[in-house]
């Protein structure tokens, strides 16, 4: 048991990781997923076992339960209490996510086939354009505007919070905030076409101050 | 009736039921024959679904694989996806449901056989498309939900998309048949005394089933008739540079396809429910619950299409509404497994392998379904959504929900579907390999998913952790495979080698095991009058009724296939259905609109078109076939009833496809009105250049032309009623049919910029194009209901032949003013556009 | 008689909560996304803003509407139709209540969000 517990949380390590985040819409996800997956074991452990009770039980009575009491209990009150706290929680939870109030970061994102471009610029109108690699700063808030030159692709880097689809004709928000530096990875989840599976790209997060120094000498770089 | 009497009669109903042999195979239509087929082609797409899922686990079992190249894996998991949904699990329900339904109901055979054998020519046709093309490399590789615009002309050059929009549509054109037939017989054929409440649930189902499906598929057919429009004729619906969206797609394609799901589910929760109480030895327990679960299902479930969208980037409000939804549908699926468990509680359950196999489905659909929970919390959703993470959900849930179940029936019916008798061990062999085998493919699949491995890859590389997991999935899917395999090994070996069947061997109480096993091609020798919803548990005198000729319609002195058609609520016979016999009919019909299909697909377009015409014709020509010739007297139906033939009633069989008909069509319109809205108000690059021009006059013409025809139509069936000639009536539908349709086709034509300028202009083609058809049919079906009138078809008593065209005809009215009044108001109302 | 349509109306009003719940549904997801197209409401007006007015007016005017029909339900008990049993009538009686009951908690369910964001943010 405990081998399996081991062997379930070093599963869970990696650097595309959702169970491992490094961001902070990701950890309050990997939160609740982790509740969720608990609440999953506790509901099929009870449905198998009364299940099981109902079939295999040893006397032939019936149960001395009204069928009116189950029915309300598990068809109406069980579900319903379960889904309306989880449905409280995930509306929280998904608005703290949200691109609201000003970033400190932004970065335009276009999706090619394939392969992504990441677009920084700065007031003084400098601007730098990176394939394929990304780097972010540590605990800033950062928006990704995205939008895609061909079809539709999904930018998503599983440890820092959710993905965000690159639509045609549309530029999407998607906003980020890194807590932990590191390397990470991040890649399309849209299929879109022969080399999806190839559409990865790489994410430094840096300290803030790291980050500012690459940023400085990445733009003094560019063409 | 004495016994050498009653085998007499059983001989003459058999003969009069037969199918004809060799050749004449391809004319049948009986419910027994079709579903069969149906239920058996259907096995074969899951046999060749399963290869292709063994290709995928094959591919993906080691990091950097080289076994198969990108190509040849996106056409796969295309595949797979594709025959599984598509050519598996609907036409498999369609199949038990025409095979069963009947039985089930006290029924001699379906309202409509010669439609479900033309379904059934649909499915293959369509479902051979995809197979010919996948064997010659071409087939679609754009994912089963075919976004665009990736399946689009631009990016998918290829034949590829065209295979899966024409294919499918095809298919689908099965599906619609199948609901409309299904929805008539639930509600008009049925035994004398089953009312509403003494259905057995599987009618309910059913019924609630069919309804979703005349409701679910138009958008489909909708979206991929754009789509091959955008593809073949470059009227840019879905592009969003010329004012499409490639969001209509996907809108279109899950408003399709939640529905779908539980289209799969609630068939599969019908057997579910059919077996347990027979295992619990009493009645189930909530039956209203469950209607009322089934009912909330089959409108809730169209409220949650948004959460496969909830990363596109529709604001976080609107993803609630659907969050919600999708969390509230989990109520009455909860209600019905409460049914069942309390069910098993009051009653004495017997543990036997088909309660085994229900146990699966308890434990793996449960989990699935709890998932399904978790994936409609939008948070979570963001993470989770196109990893494996939904892979695992959904093979859970399909697996579970939908193969389990199916599986227990097939163990339970079996016995009565072919006479051979249940065996145990093979069949809990298989279920363990089954059972441990899916298991340990996809249990795991969720932390594949979560760990971060996106869905359709064809390859990944090594250390991020994902290595282990894949392998552990490809040895369990082998396993699966292995169980699948000694399933079907031990029901073939049952069907070849098998001792007979006693009757009734699991002591059920509901109808179909009342029935011969198997049963004959008549089902029953005389159909029963019910007092109970079981009424071999009931009901001493059944067996009386339906094997010695005490019940209806006892025997074939007109020399007519007969079945008897009650009120839809009470039960109470009112009519005698007369059931046409084989014909080629369905296969001509089938075959000619396959050209229409195939000559789409290669860009033979005169070759459509003629397709198309003899199709047509071919349909008229069927319709031909109906209806009597004279008026009859009421018939003596058996047990002192007279009643009246279906030709000469008000709500025959026919009134009432035609009724759901036209909600199918309406359907469609109003998803065609929603995309027109759609692509007002959210489509980039609005507004066009130029709206529609002037053109009031041509608008005018075809609104007041479109409301003469019904109005003509109505004068016909007044006329002939009062016992006076309806052509004058019929004259008048026909040219003013032939006038809207032609003012429409000049709208077109002048007043709409060119189709392939921008979406507006397409969309306003399109929606023009559509009245221009149902003006010009119903000019058509007012000539074809005079010719039928010259005839002798029609009489002040028989007026099907006027009443049917007229609701088309009604319809068409409205609909045409509805569309007139936005084509030609609303670029005024809304000016530059949204 | 013309038993066609009566008994369409039957099983429409063992529905008519659902398609009660369905306008409910389909009238807040386009009126939210037509008012959020049209009127610019920005994230920090909180829940004092037109669009979620408008929300609570559709949401109020749907339950109102369930309201009245249950208590319809109540005041005049489903009538038998020429030949029906007594329990068929029973049945369909509990089912148009029971169902309006699901649709009063599911429109709730669904509308209840409308309370806690403001509604044209993200
Ligand atoms: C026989 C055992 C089965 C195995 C081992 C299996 C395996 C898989 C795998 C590995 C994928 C993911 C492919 C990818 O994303 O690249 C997949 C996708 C899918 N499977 Fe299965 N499957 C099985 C049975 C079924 C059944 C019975 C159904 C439906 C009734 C089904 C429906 C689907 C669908 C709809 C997809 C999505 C395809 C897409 O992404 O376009 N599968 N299956
Ligand atoms: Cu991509
Ligand atoms: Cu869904």
């Amino acid at each position: 048991m405990a081998l399996l517990v081991i062997l379930t949380a070093s599963a869970c390590q990696g650097p595309v990781s959702a169970l491992d985040p490094a961001g902070q819409g990701a950890a309050d996800i990997a939160w609740i997923t982790w509740v969720m997956i608990a609440g999953t074991l506790f509901f099929m452990a009870l449905m198998t076992g009364l299940w099981l009770h109902a079939v295999y039980r040893r006397s032939d009575r019936p149960l001395k339960l009204s069928n009116t009491t189950v029915l309300v209990g598990g068809g109406l009150v069980l579900p319903l209490v379960v889904i309306t706290l989880l449905l409280v929680y995930g509306i929280r939870s998904g608005h703290s996510m949200l691109p609201i109030g000003a970033p400190d970061l932004e970065i335009r994102v276009t999706a090619y086939q394939w392969f992504w471009e990441f677009e920084y610029s700065d007031d003084q109108g400098r601007s730098l354009t990176l394939v394929d690699e990304l780097h972010l700063p540590l605990g800033q808030r950062i928006d990704f505007h995205i939008d895609t030159a061909d079809v539709i692709h999904s930018f998503w880097i599983p440890a820092l919070g959710g993905k965000m689809d690159a639509i045609p004709g549309r530029t999407n928000t998607l906003r980020l905030v890194p807590t932990r530096a590191g390397q990470f990875g991040g890649q399309c989840a849209e299929f879109c076409g022969a080399r999806h599976a190839h559409m990865h790209f790489a994410v430094t997060v840096h300290e803030p101050e790291d980050f500012q120094r690459w940023l400085d000498t990445a733009f003094e770089d560019a063409p | 009736m004495t016994p050498a009497q009653l085998k007499q009669q059983r001989q003459e109903m058999a003969r009069l039921y037969a199918t004809p042999p060799g050749w004449g195979r391809l004319a049948a239509v009986n419910h027994s024959v079709i579903g069969l087929r149906f239920i058996v082609l259907s096995l074969v797409f899951f046999i060749i679904g399963g290869l292709l899922s063994m290709l995928i686990r094959a591919q993906l079992a080691i990091p950097g694989n080289q076994f198969l190249d990108h190509a040849a894996y996106n056409q796969i998991f295309t595949m797979h996806g594709t025959v599984m949904m598509f050519l598996f699990a609907i036409p498999l329900i369609e199949g038990l449901a025409l095979y069963f339904i009947p039985k089930f109901l006290g029924a001699r055979d379906l309202c409509f056989p010669r439609l479900s054998a033309f379904g059934f020519w649909c499915y293959l046709f369509g479902g051979s498309i995809l197979l010919v093309a996948m064997f010659a490399g071409v087939a679609p590789d754009s994912g089963w939900f075919m976004y665009t615009p990736l399946s689009s002309g631009q990016y998918s050059p290829g034949i590829n998309s065209d295979v899966w929009l024409i294919g499918i549509t095809f298919v689908e054109v099965s599906a619609i048949a199948f609901a409309i037939e299904l929805v008539a017989t639930v509600l008009k054929v049925r035994s004398g005394g089953m009312s509403l409440n003494r259905m057995p649930l599987w009618g309910w189902y059913i019924l609630i089933t069919a309804l979703m499906m005349v409701v679910g598929f138009p958008p489909l057919i909708l979206g991929s008739v754009l789509l091959e429009i955008e593809r073949a004729f470059s009227w840019p619906f879905f592009d969003a540079a010329l004012g499409g969206d490639p969001l209509l797609w996907q809108h279109l394609f899950w408003l399709f396809g939640h529905p779908e799901v539980y289209i799969i589910f609630l068939p599969a929760a019908a057997a579910v429910s059919m077996m347990i109480p027979t295992f619990a030895r009493r009645p189930i327990v909530g039956y209203h619950w469950i209607v009322a679960a089934i009912i909330a299902t089959g409108f809730i479930s169209f409220g949650l299409w948004v959460h496969h969208m909830f990363t596109v980037g529709i604001p976080h409000l609107a993803l609630l509404f659907f969050s919600a939804a999708s969390m509230f549908v989990a109520i009455p699926t909860a209600i019905q497994f409460f049914a069942w468990l309390a069910t098993l509680w009051q009653g004495k359950p017997v543990p036997s392998l088909p309660m085994l196999y229900l146990f699966g489905f308890l434990f793996i659909f449960v989990c699935g379904g709890l998932t399904g929970v978790m994936l409609a919390l939008v948070p979570f959703n963001w993470q989770a959504h196109d990893t494996y993470f939904v892979v695992a959900h959904l093979h859970y849930v399909l697996i579970g929900g939908f193969v389990f179940p199916l599986l227990a029936a097939a163990h339970y019916w079996l016995p009565l579907m072919s006479g051979k008798a249940a065996s145990e061990s093979m069949g809990k062999w298989a279920f363990w390999l089954i059972f441990i085998g899916f298991n340990a493919t996809f249990l795991h699949m969720h932390l594949t998913g979560l760990v971060g491995m996106p869905r359709r890859i064809y390859t990944y590389p090594e250390g991020l952790g994902w290595e282990w997991l894949n392998l552990a999935s490809s040895i369990g899917g082998f396993i699966l495979t292995i169980g699948f395999a000694a399933f079907f090994l031990d029901l073939i070996v049952r069907l070849r080698a098998g001792g007979d069947s006693p009757r009734n061997p699991w002591a059920a109480g509901t109808l179909e095991w009342s029935l011969d096993h198997p049963p004959a091609p008549y089902n029953f020798t005389a159909l029963p009058e019910l007092t109970s919803r079981e009424p071999l548990w009931d009901q001493d005198d059944v067996d009386d009724q339906i094997r010695k000729g005490e019940g209806y319609l006892p025997d074939t002195r007109r020399g007519w296939q007969e079945t008897l058609g009650v009120h839809p609520v009470t039960g109470k016979p009112d009519q005698i259905l007369i059931l046409p016999g084989p014909s080629y009919l369905p296969l001509i019909t089938a075959a000619l609109l396959g050209v229409f299909f195939v000559g789409f697909l290669f860009g033979l377009y005169w070759l459509s078109a003629l397709g198309a015409i003899a199709a047509l014709g071919a349909a008229l020509r069927w319709a031909w076939c109906n209806g009597l010739t004279r008026d009859f007297d009421d018939q003596d139906a058996g047990r002192g009833l007279s009643l009246p033939l279906a030709p000469q009633v008000h709500d025959a069989p026919g009134w009432w496809g035609m009724v759901v008909g036209l909600v199918v069509n309406g359907t469609f319109y109003i998803t065609l009105l929603f995309g027109y809205l759609y692509l007002w108000a959210v489509a980039p690059a609005w507004p066009p250049e130029q709206f529609v021009e002037s053109g009031r006059l041509a608008a005018v013409l075809a609104g007041l032309a479109s409301l003469a025809c019904s109005g003509g139509f109505h004068l016909a069936v007044r006329s002939n009623a009062a016992g006076h000639s309806p052509l004058p009536g019929l004259g008048l539908a026909l040219l003013t049919g032939l006038v809207a349709s032609l003012a429409l086709a000049w709208q077109i034509a002048h007043d709409v910029a060119s189709p392939t300028s921008h979406a507006y202009a397409a969309v306003t083609s399109f929606l023009l194009g559509y009245l221009a058809v149902h003006a010009f049919l119903s000019a058509v079906m007012a000539g074809f209901a005079a010719l039928r009138w010259r005839h002798g078809y029609v009489s002040a008593r028989r007026s099907l032949d006027l009443r049917v065209p007229r609701l088309w005809a009604a319809y068409t009215a409205a609909v045409t003013l509805v569309g007139l009044g936005l084509v030609q108001g609303l670029p005024s109302l809304l000016g530059s556009g949204g | 008689m013309r038993p066609g349509p009566l008994s369409i109306a039957r099983l429409l009003r063992i529905c008519a909560g659902l398609l009660i719940w369905s306008s409910g549904f389909v009238m807040l997801y386009a009126g939210y996304s037509l008012g959020c197209q049209q009127i610019d409401v920005p994230v920090e007006a909180g829940l004092r803003n037109p669009v979620t007015a408008g929300l609570v007016i559709i949401a109020a005017l749907h339950v109102a509407a369930l309201i009245a029909l249950l208590l319809r339900r109540y005041r005049y008990p489903m009538t038998a139709m020429a030949d029906e049993n007594e329990r068929s009538r029973k049945l369909h009686h509990w089912l148009e209540g029971f169902v309006l009951w699901i649709s009063l908690a599911g429109l709730l369910f669904i509308a209840f969000p409308v309370l806690l964001v403001p509604p044209c943010a993200g």
